[in-house]
C-alpha cells in the first residue's frame, strides 16, 4: 500500500508541472500583445523594447516559465486588475467555499445513489426499480443550472423556505451555511446521482450472480448482510472509480451553479475574470481548478487501492 | 431465436439463395438485427422519435415559428405571460419566446453534430493507429490524449473559449478538440480486442494489404462503441454549449441560444418565470431524447445480449 501511494505522489510532480506549463502557454496564446495594450497610441519601438526587457518578455519562453513558476511557488500569483488584490488571496479565500459545495454535492449524490441502487438491484424490474431508473435518466438529462433554477423558483421564490442568494460562512453559523448551500448542492449532485444509481444497480446485479454470494446465503448469513456487506463491497469498486471520474464534471458544474446561486466561490471568480478580461484572475482560476482536479484524482486513486485489495497486492508482487 | 427443435439459431451472413428459406434461417444483416432490437425498447423508440422531431423543428423552424428570432412583436409588450398568441410569453425586449426556442434548436443540433464529426475525424485514425501498431507510437499517442483528458472537460472548453473569442463556431471547435481523446481511447480498445481475433490473423495471412485489413475488417467492429459514444456525446455537447452560453462564453447574441436566453431572462424571474422555464425545458428534452436513444442503442448493440 505504501509503495502504491508513494508512486502516485511521485507521479503528481510531472503532472503538476505539465499543467502549470499548459496554463502558462495558454496565457501566452491569448491574442493581443500586452506591451501594445500598455502603450496604446503612444507606441514607440524603443520604449516598447525597453518595457519588454523590463518585464522579461524578450527572454526565451522556458526562462520566462521558470521565473513565473518560481513566483507561483512563493505565492505571487499576480495582481488582479479588477480588485487590485493579489490573486492568491482571493483564490485562498474562495477555495474552501467551492470545496464545500463540491463535497456536499458528492455526499448527497452518494447518500441517495447507493441506497437507491441497492434497493433497485434487490428488487429488479419492480415498480421501484423502473421508477428509480426513470428518475436517474431524468437526472442525467437535466442541465444542472436549470435544475438549480427550478429548485430556486420553487423553494426560494414560491415557498420561501430557503434563502434566495448568497453565502454564510461555516464559522458564523452551521445551520445558515447549510441552508444556503442546500439548493446548490442538490442541483449539482443530482446528475451525478443519476449516473451513480444506475451504476450501483448494474454492478450489484452482476456481483450478486457470483458464486461467493450463493455460498454466503448457503452458510445462513442474513440476506441483509449478504447484500450490504458482502456483495456491496465489491459492487462499490467500479462505483468509486466512476465517482472519482465524476469529480471533474462536478468541478465544471460548480462553476455554473455558483453563477446561478451567487455563491462566492472559485467559479464566480473565474467567470468574472473571463468576462472582464482580467487575465491574472483567469490564470489563477484555471491553475487552482486544474490542481484541484489532479489532487482529487490522486485521492480517488489512493482510496481505490483501499477498496480493491487486488491493486495493493499487484504492487507488492511487482 | 429458436428453430422448431428449440435450438438457438443465430443468424449468419448467407448467400442470396437463402432468401427463400424459412423465417428462422433467413439472412439478417447487422443493421437489421440492431433495428429490431432497438424497436423492442419503448424508451429507445421515444428517444428516436424525439430526436427526429427535434431535427425536423431545426430544419423547418422558418416555417413553424410564428415570428422571427430577433423580431420585436408589434403591439408592444414585454415580459408578458404565456397567452394563446404567444404560447411561451415575451421576453424583456418584446420578442416571442416560442419562436426563439424553436430557432435555438438549430444551434443545438449544429453544435451537437458538428462537434462530434470534428472529434471523429482525428480521433478514429489516432485510435486505430495506436491500437493496431502498438509500441512506441501507441504510448506516444496515448500520452498526448491523457494530457488532454487530464483536464475536466468543461474547464478545457472554457480555456479554449478564453483563447478564442466566444462564438458558436469556437464552441464547436473547443468541444471537438476536447472529445478527440475519448474517441481515440474507445477506438483503440476496440482495435486491441479485435486484433486478437483469429480471423484477423487469417486475413493477414492471406496477405491482404494493411489498409484493407484496417478498413474492411477492424473498423466495422469498432462501429458499435463509436455509435453509442457519439449519441451520448451529442447530449453532453448540447449541455456544455448551453452552460457556456449561460455563462456568456458561448453563442453570442443575436444568434438565439437556449443557454443565453436562460441567463438573459433569469434576471426577470420574479416577473415572469415562464420565460426561464421554457428554454431550460427545451435543453432538458433534447438531452433526454439523445440519452434515451443512446441507451437504447447501447442495449441493442450489446453483443452479450443474445435475444
Amino acid at each position: 500500500m505504501k509503495e502504491y501511494i508513494v508512486k502516485k505522489l511521485l507521479l503528481l510532480i510531472p503532472t503538476v508541472l505539465a499543467i502549470t506549463f499548459l496554463v502558462f502557454a495558454m496565457m501566452r496564446f491569448i491574442p493581443g500583445d500586452p506591451i501594445h495594450l500598455l502603450l496604446g497610441d503612444m507606441y514607440d519601438q524603443r520604449q516598447a523594447d525597453e518595457l519588454r526587457h523590463a518585464y522579461g518578455l524578450d527572454q526565451p519562453l522556458l526562462v520566462q516559465y521558470a521565473g513565473w513558476l518560481g513566483r507561483l511557488a512563493q505565492g505571487d500569483w499576480g495582481q488582479s486588475v479588477l480588485t487590485s488584490r493579489p490573486v492568491f488571496q482571493d483564490v485562498v479565500s474562495r477555495l474552501p467555499i467551492s470545496l464545500e459545495l463540491i463535497v456536499l454535492s458528492m455526499l448527497l449524490a452518494l447518500l441517495i445513489a447507493i441506497p437507491a441502487g441497492v434497493i433497485s438491484a434487490t428488487r429488479p424490474y419492480t415498480v421501484f426499480d423502473h421508477g428509480a431508473m426513470t428518475v436517474a435518466l431524468l437526472g442525467i438529462s437535466m442541465p444542472d443550472f436549470f435544475l438549480g433554477i427550478l429548485l430556486f423558483l420553487l423553494f426560494s421564490l414560491t415557498l420561501g423556505w430557503l434563502p434566495v442568494q448568497g453565502y454564510v460562512p461555516l464559522s458564523t453559523s452551521l445551520v445558515d451555511n447549510l441552508r444556503h448551500m442546500l439548493l446548490p448542492a442538490v442541483a449539482l449532485g443530482m446528475a451525478r446521482c443519476g449516473i451513480l444509481t444506475r451504476l450501483v444497480r448494474a454492478s450489484l446485479l452482476e456481483v450478486m450472480r457470483l458464486d461467493y454470494v450463493t455460498t454466503a446465503r448457503a452458510k445462513g448469513v442474513m440476506e441483509f448482510l449478504v447484500v450490504n456487506k458482502h456483495a456491496l463491497k465489491n459492487a462499490l469498486i467500479p462505483t468509486i472509480t466512476v465517482a472519482g471520474l465524476q469529480i471533474g464534471f462536478l468541478i465544471g458544474g460548480a462553476i455554473v451553479i455558483e453563477a446561478v446561486f451567487g455563491v462566492p466561490g472559485l467559479g464566480t471568480f473565474g467567470v468574472q475574470g473571463i468576462l472582464k478580461r482580467d487575465y491574472q484572475q483567469v490564470q489563477g482560476f484555471i491553475l487552482i481548478v486544474a490542481l484541484l482536479f489532479v489532487v482529487s484524482n490522486l485521492l480517488v486513486d489512493i482510496s481505490y487501492a483501499y477498496f480493491d485489495p487486488r491493486i495493493r497486492y499487484e504492487e507488492k508482487a511487482k | 431465436m429458436a428453430n422448431s427443435q428449440g435450438m438457438a439459431v443465430e443468424t449468419v451472413t448467407g448467400e442470396p439463395g437463402v432468401r427463400g428459406a424459412l423465417p428462422q434461417y433467413r439472412t439478417r444483416s447487422m443493421l437489421g438485427i440492431t433495428l429490431r432490437r432497438l424497436a423492442r425498447s419503448y424508451s429507445a423508440l421515444w428517444g428516436l422519435c424525439m430526436v427526429c422531431g427535434l431535427i425536423l423543428i431545426a430544419v423547418l423552424a422558418d416555417l413553424i415559428a410564428p415570428y422571427g428570432s430577433a423580431q420585436i412583436v408589434s403591439g408592444g409588450g414585454s415580459l408578458d405571460l404565456p397567452t394563446w398568441t404567444h404560447p411561451m410569453g415575451l421576453d424583456v425586449l418584446g420578442r416571442d419566446v416560442f419562436s426563439r426556442v424553436l430557432y435555438s434548436s438549430r444551434i443545438a443540433i449544429y453544435v451537437g453534430i458538428v462537434s462530434i464529426i470534428l472529434s471523429l475525424l482525428p480521433g478514429i485514425p489516432l485510435g486505430i493507429v495506436a491500437g493496431f501498431y502498438g509500441g512506441l507510437l501507441d504510448k506516444l499517442i496515448m500520452a498526448v490524449m491523457d494530457v488532454i483528458l487530464a483536464f475536466p472537460i468543461f474547464l478545457l472548453a472554457i480555456v479554449i473559449m478564453v483563447i478564442l473569442e466566444p462564438s458558436t463556431t469556437n464552441v464547436v471547435i473547443a468541444l471537438g478538440i476536447v472529445r478527440i481523446p475519448i474517441y481515440a481511447r474507445v477506438v483503440r480498445s476496440s482495435v486491441l480486442s479485435v486484433k486478437e481475433y483469429e480471423y484477423i490473423e487469417a486475413v493477414r495471412a492471406l496477405a491482404l494489404s494493411r489498409w484493407r485489413v484496417l478498413f474492411h475488417h477492424v473498423l466495422p467492429n469498432c462501429m458499435a462503441p463509436i455509435i453509442i459514444t457519439s449519441t451520448l456525446s451529442v447530449s453532453t455537447s448540447i449541455l456544455i454549449e448551453s452552460s457556456l452560453s449561460f455563462l456568456g462564453l458561448g453563442t453570442q447574441p443575436p444568434t438565439p441560444s437556449w443557454g443565453w436566453d436562460l441567463k438573459a431572462n433569469l434576471v426577470f424571474i420574479d416577473t415572469n418565470p415562464w420565460i426561464v422555464v421554457f428554454p431550460g425545458l427545451a435543453i432538458f428534452l433534447t438531452t433526454l431524447a439523445f440519452n434515451m436513444l443512446g441507451d437504447g442503442l447501447r442495449d441493442a448493440l450489446d453483443p452479450r445480449l443474445k435475444r
